[in-house]
């Protein structure tokens, strides 16, 4: 598999703090992945660092093109959208935005990929937050890119909503789609990612699948898992 | 065809924006037609026509365009626009661009009423200096407003700080009122102030006073250049 995203030696200070401590990571293409951890860990400094948004005090990171401009689609934890557009209109601009010009039979699609059929026509303010939460993952996919980054999708969600959310994140991992993912949610974490990433105060301490994870910490629960590794243990 | 969409698209999300409607066109126009018909007097009614428009931009540009780039920046919109193939720039040239489109509206629409309701005449060279001071007055607001709004951490703070900024510029300033006899430090203060400046460009068309008019209005665009360029310097994609 191709390598999409390669970090290497990540280090980035933060308001003072140094948020990422010689990070190494790489994200390979037709994988979902899933970067876990708990609150402050790094994992969405990480994320902002291999977009470009925030730049690293040393270290580097390779991607595979030269620019991921329109490349890439992401979901960030406050969903991003205009609230003066419809659900439609929202969908139409992003693609603009990245060079695309969306027919209305594609923004179809990605509405009943997202279950948003029912809510095209309304004021994306107006959404409830699981609702936001599929149109920032719909603005994410409406250009087609070559990688999906979404930064905690299930959060402060109901279990319907999540259930929906997970359902999205499962059919592009069925469509072959690289996904890399952000979550505190286990269950969605065993369910959905090839592979695990833990990310514990700036750095990778663990990764691996989930096969190999539940084999090293001798345990058949990942939340059991998550706990022994977040108390120290490392491979 | 991708900026076209781009720019109607940034222009409808503006245009339905509640807080536009009030502050750029309900204020202006009530406040207009409002003190216009009290005021029996052509003079006065010239005056707080350029007010008017000027309080329309300023209220557009600096508090409803501030908080609206506060929030696009807390959403993470830039941050997606940063990751899109459309550069962060012309977005926001689309988004000043289509402002400026309303604020031309606007005062093209205050001076039908001036004309229509008070009877004003507004020869060729008012209008003219008119859509000047909205243009340049606008794209010098909305810098600031974009100054403001990247320093603001949250929606009270970009409330306060953008009202901070708005009213002294209106109150310092002779768009309703005569400064001669104000204190040396309130014209002091207004020679620093780009609304001032704009009120006498607008005023000195309107009122035939055509001396002071190239130098408001080269004051008038060196304070916009100034206010775009740490517009500029100091914008925050988060």
């Amino acid at each position: 598999m191709q390598t999409l995203i390669e970090v290497k030696e990540a280090e980035l200070s933060f308001n003072g703090k140094q948020v990422l401590k010689r990070l190494n990571l790489d994200v390979k293409e037709g994988e979902v992945l899933a970067i876990i951890g708990p609150n402050g860990a790094g994992k969405s400094t990480l994320i902002d660092a291999m977009l470009g948004i925030k730049q690293l005090d040393s270290g580097r990171i390779s991607s595979w093109t030269d620019n991921m401009r329109g490349g890439v689609g992401v979901q960030f934890q406050t969903p991003s959208f205009f609230p003066g557009l419809d659900v439609r209109d929202n969908l139409k601009l992003f693609a603009a935005v990245n060079g695309k010009c969306v027919s209305n039979h594609e923004i179809e699609d990605v509405l009943r990929h997202c279950h948003l059929l029912d809510a095209g026509n309304r004021n994306a303010y107006n959404l409830s937050g699981g609702q936001q939460k599929r149109l920032a993952i719909a603005i994410a996919l409406i250009h087609q890119p070559a990688l999906i980054i979404l930064d905690e999708p299930t959060a402060s969600l109901d279990p319907s909503a999540r259930n929906e959310i997970k359902s999205i994140i499962a059919a592009l991992a069925q469509q072959q789609t690289s996904v890399v993912f952000t979550s505190h949610d286990m269950n969605e974490v065993r369910k959905l990612a090839d592979r695990i990433v833990f990310v514990r105060d700036g750095a990778v301490c663990v990764e691996g699948t989930l096969e190999a994870l539940l084999t090293a910490y001798g345990t058949d629960d990942l939340d059991e898992c998550y706990e022994l590794i977040l108390n120290g243990g490392g491979l | 065809m991708m900026p076209n969409i781009v720019f109607s698209l940034i222009a409808k999300s503006i245009y339905r924006d509640s807080y536009m409607l009030v502050w750029s066109i309900v204020l202006p126009l009530g406040l207009f037609i409002g003190l216009g018909s009290y005021f029996d007097n052509d003079s006065y009614r010239e005056s707080l026509l350029v007010g008017s428009i000027l309080i329309s931009v300023i209220m557009g540009a600096i508090n409803t365009s501030g908080f609206w780039m506060m929030t696009q920046r807390k959403r993470g919109v830039f941050k997606l626009i940063k990751l899109s193939s459309l550069s962060t720039t012309k977005f926001v040239v689309c988004s000043v661009l289509a402002r400026l489109l309303i604020f031309i509206i606007i005062t093209l629409l205050l001076m039908l009423l001036g004309k229509l309701i008070f009877g004003l005449t507004i020869g060729v060279r008012g209008a003219l200096s008119l859509i000047f001071i909205t243009i340049v007055g606008g794209i010098c607001f909305n810098a600031i407003g974009y100054i403001i709004a990247s320093r603001a951490s949250n929606e009270g703070m970009m409330n306060m700080s953008s009202t901070l900024c708005s009213m002294p510029m209106i109150f310092f300033s002779s768009a309703f009122y005569s400064l001669d006899n104000a204190p040396q430090w309130i014209q002091f203060i207004s020679k620093l102030n780009p609304f001032q400046y704009a009120a006498e460009l607008g005023k000195g068309a309107l009122m035939g006073e055509g001396n002071a008019s190239l130098f408001n209005a080269l004051m008038l665009v060196i304070l916009a250049l100034i206010c775009a360029v740490i517009a500029v310097k100091t914008f925050r994609y988060e």
